[in-house]
């Protein structure tokens, strides 16, 4: 997979087998994670403040938008004769989003830190391989997000 | 005499609670990326890069800071937005 960047500030994802497409398509493959996200920060606060009746919703719905958003882009991009995926500027921090939710999602499955520092990584078991290589590869994704698009919009 | 009447003083036990302020504090986490976590303080508060930047270093190094302190429901407001960024956040009473 290449990932590049276009000349209008965005990026251009290039995928260059079905593997690198199934990685892509992984960032939108749980529709509980919004959900899970949203009710984890809540617990953050106090019973008092009524986060999970008046919040959580909001949030909820904001963090699906991002992976649905992602998730019909990718599958559109696949259906091209030509795939490659365009992040525009203006829609960066969707993508930024959809896949910190992954990774999220990752660290408290994996502790995929903890993976980082064991290492080799040859040694670990499949299911914790696959972990760390999907959170290196999304980490790889957010900080090219970031240096190329987010952080020259500020 | 008293100096003031029951209803005064329900008014003034109120204006108390609600004058306590809060902070509004960010956990460290091992997901969230430095510049991001820079990026959120600014574009939230209207922080200026330097002091996005001291606050995102305290929270990486000790694991949280106070980023903002005032009344309640503005703290509420901040920390809502802090969530919708994916940011570990929560509040407590300054002081």
């Amino acid at each position: 997979m290449k990932i590049l960047p276009t000349l209008e500030g965005g990026l251009c994802i290039i995928p260059e087998s079905e593997i690198d497409w199934d990685e892509l398509q992984l960032i939108c493959s749980d529709d509980d994670r919004p959900t899970y996200l949203a009710e984890s920060l809540a617990d953050l606060m106090d019973e008092d403040s009524e986060w999970g009746e008046y919040v959580v919703p909001d949030l909820e719905e904001g963090f699906r938008n991002q992976t649905q958003f992602v998730d019909a882009t990718i599958k559109r991009a696949r259906q091209n004769k030509e795939p490659a995926i365009f992040i525009p500027p203006a829609e960066a921090e969707l993508w930024y989003g959809a896949i910190n939710q992954v990774r999220l999602s990752l660290q408290a499955s994996y502790d995929v830190e903890e993976l980082d520092e064991a290492g080799d990584v040859d040694e670990m078991e499949s299911e914790l391989k696959s972990a760390y290589f999907r959170n290196r590869f999304y980490l790889l994704m957010q900080s090219m997000l970031l240096e190329f698009i987010m952080n020259k919009a500020e | 005499m008293p100096k003031t009447t029951p209803d005064t003083q329900k008014k003034q036990q109120t204006l108390k609670q609600s004058d306590v302020p809060w902070n509004v504090v960010v956990l460290n986490d091992p997901v969230n990326l430095q510049d991001y976590v820079a990026i959120v303080f600014k574009r939230v508060f209207g922080y200026s890069q330097a002091k996005a930047e001291t606050l995102m270093m305290e929270v990486h190094t000790q694991g949280r800071s106070v980023v903002w302190t005032g009344v309640r429901e503005k703290a509420e407001l901040y920390v809502q937005q802090l969530h919708s960024w994916q940011l570990q956040t929560t509040m407590e009473k300054a002081g």
